[in-house]
């Protein structure tokens, strides 16, 4: 059964992370906006979380607090880039240096342990206990009825009135403005919303693993990134609405970028190829579609 | 659904890989496994994984005879921590080692098994236990606390005439978060004024410390990864504007601080591999062990470069001289 664990480990992390792909997959293909902040909101989300939750703020108070900061350096990054005309890029770059500083600010340290503290999977853990081999069955399916209340809501928003003109001001600013839609705003708006995600993300992780740390963000856009690429190239895009398309493939790509991880870490790859590995893995993922997208350069640039 | 057809392609060569990974990796007839866990390679914690393989060979636990290692690495990626422990668990080890504090975070939530930290500079504050001197269930280690009052005695011993103490850290690791605060608790009461440097990754370290040069009279590098990795550049702003340098392990005075009292990484894994073997005899609650590192390491050449002469009952007191620095 022990093949079994890289696939369960991969899935797990996968559905962990998937609101940061997600975060990202939706400033990126909704709102047209590289959003970098991702890496900034997330470890921001776990550290808002881990002090609340130490000094004995309920669970269902501490993380709304900690997706609302994630949302406030996401407004911060479209301020700067509506206000000050900052580049996309240089904004979100600027936010995640504040999100670091700020985090050790709250955190007054670099990192606190959350083993002991209780968590929203404490219930599950408990029943995986008689499960063989440590498979994280229940966690797993407790994510993924997480993620499916999220998508659902998303999408309920994503059609409310609000939620088009979001969608109108990211795909076509031109015909927004036409239409006498306010533009910035829309954008503040939308990445306030999308970098909540990603700092329900960090939340998620550190009530997984025990401890939030200032240095948890790191990689987590360039991972983000990838997963999002893996799960547009596996997805056939032509069969759903593009903003499902866009959740389903963020979800799919999570998950299938952890279990190439997991398996990577399965083998004991020397620290040195480990990263390789993964990138290799990627590009074999991209490679599959390549030849029939063509190139690839042009999508980015969509 | 030809690219469905691949993707379960690709999912079944991954299979094959790992099951034939696990077979070939057999532990051997009523062997032990021991799973070691950290976040970075870096030559301390290198010196803790091999001096606890080596110790663990002196009480008996031979690797390929009677026990066998599974050893991962984060590659300093954080959330690569939860992955490797989640990984580890599942593998059924007698005991997980854990070197560093978020690994051993990491390692201590997830097992079910006995679990020992290496290398975790307040496990207290880190939640790992609740304190130093008592035994908890299934879970021990070693802790890395810098002697830092004694360093500074060290720093007033050499130079005398210090008073304005310029230290670099990064704010962005527990280990330097808990030297920081050692060291502002004891600098007052030896006579010396700190000035804080920070530096949040090693390209930092040299425009940080050019930055303290005509306002301190001595530099000191705190416990932390960062700054010891950018020890080159710190080394060269105090040689140039002849200031000297202060360090905090034997590894950075042979690259040219000029002198350190340093706890022995060696011993750390030498002690951490008692703790592994206790536990594989069936132990189940020992305490954690605090290193209080005493050796005195000094670099003759730095001293000269840095415009210091080291006392003759300082010299004599050391457990290492360097003549050179070390390229």
């Amino acid at each position: 059964m022990s093949w079994i664990v890289p696939l369960d480990i991969g899935l797990l992390m996968g559905l962990l992370l998937a609101w940061a792909v997600l975060a990202l997959a939706l400033g990126f293909r909704l709102l047209d906006f590289p959003d970098l902040t991702v890496e900034g909101s997330f470890p921001l989300g776990a550290a808002v979380f881990a002090v609340l939750h130490r000094t004995g703020v309920p669970m269902l108070l501490s993380i709304p607090c900690a997706m609302l900061a994630g949302g406030l350096a996401g407004a911060l990054t479209g301020f700067l880039h509506v206000r000050f005309r900052l580049n996309k890029f240089l904004s979100g770059i600027i936010v995640i240096a504040i999100a670091y500083s700020l985090s050790l600010r709250i955190m007054g340290g670099s990192n606190i342990g959350l083993l002991g503290l209780s968590s929203v999977f404490d219930c599950v853990e408990r029943l995986e206990e008689s499960l063989p081999g440590g498979v994280h069955l229940w966690t797993a399916l407790l994510l993924v009825g997480f993620l499916l209340v999220g998508s659902t809501l998303i999408l309920g928003a994503l059609a409310t009135r609000t939620g088009l003109r979001l969608r109108v001001a990211g795909s076509n600013p031109n015909y927004a403005r036409a239409l006498g839609i306010n533009v910035p705003a829309n954008l503040v708006l939308g990445l306030a919303a999308t970098n909540c995600l990603a700092a329900l993300s960090g939340v998620l992780l550190a009530m997984h693993q025990g401890f939030a740390d200032v240095g948890m963000g790191q990689g987590v856009l360039i991972l983000a990134l990838a997963a999002m690429t893996i799960g547009e190239r596996l997805l056939p895009e032509k069969r759903l609405p593009f903003h499902a398309f866009v959740l389903v493939a963020a979800v799919v790509g999570s998950v299938a970028y952890q279990v190439v991880v997991a398996y990577a870490v399965r083998v004991g790859l020397a620290p040195t190829d480990l990263k390789l590995a993964t990138a290799v893995m990627v590009l074999a993922v991209v490679a599959l579609r390549v030849s029939r997208d063509g190139n690839l350069l042009s999508e980015v640039q969509q | 659904m030809g690219r469905l057809a691949k993707i379960l392609g690709v999912i079944a060569v991954l299979t094959v890989v790992a099951i034939v990974v696990s077979k070939h990796a057999a532990t051997p007839r009523g062997g032990k496994v021991v799973a070691i866990a950290t976040l970075m390679a870096h030559p301390a914690l290198d010196a803790v994984q091999r001096n606890l393989v080596k110790e663990l060979e002196r009480q008996g636990f031979v690797e390929g005879k009677n026990v066998r290692y599974v050893v991962r690495n984060a590659n300093g990626q954080v959330q690569l921590a939860s992955n490797i422990a989640n990984e580890l668990s599942a593998q059924g080890s007698d005991v997980i080692v854990a070197i560093t504090t978020p690994m051993a975070q990491a390692v201590a939530k997830s097992a079910r098994g006995p679990v020992v930290f290496a290398a975790v500079t307040d496990p207290v504050g880190a939640g790992l236990i609740s304190s130093v001197d008592k035994g908890e269930v299934l879970i021990t280690g070693t802790s890395d606390a810098w002697p830092y009052e004694d360093q500074l005695k060290l720093i007033r011993k050499i130079t005398p005439a210090v008073k304005r103490l310029g230290v670099l850290y990064n704010p962005g690791e527990a280990a330097s978060q808990f030297g920081i605060k050692e060291i502002r608790r004891f600098a007052p009461s030896l006579g010396f004024e700190l000035i804080e440097g920070a530096a949040s990754s090693t390209n930092d370290v040299y425009p940080v410390a050019q930055n303290l040069v005509g306002r301190v009279d001595a530099l000191f590098l705190s416990s932390d990864n960062t700054v010891i990795g950018g020890v080159a550049a710190a080394v060269k702003v105090a040689v140039e504007h002849r200031i000297p340098l202060y360090v905090g392990d034997s590894g950075t005075v042979e690259k040219g601080g000029l002198a350190a009292v340093s706890v022995g990484y060696s011993e750390l894994g030498t002690e951490t591999g008692r703790l592994v073997a206790r536990m594989l005899n069936g132990e189940r609650s020992i305490p954690a062990v605090v290193a209080r590192g005493s050796e005195v390491y000094l670099n003759k050449k730095a001293a000269e470069l840095m415009g210091v002469s080291i006392p003759t009952e300082v010299l004599q007191s050391a457990t290492k001289v360097y003549d050179e620095i070390a390229k």
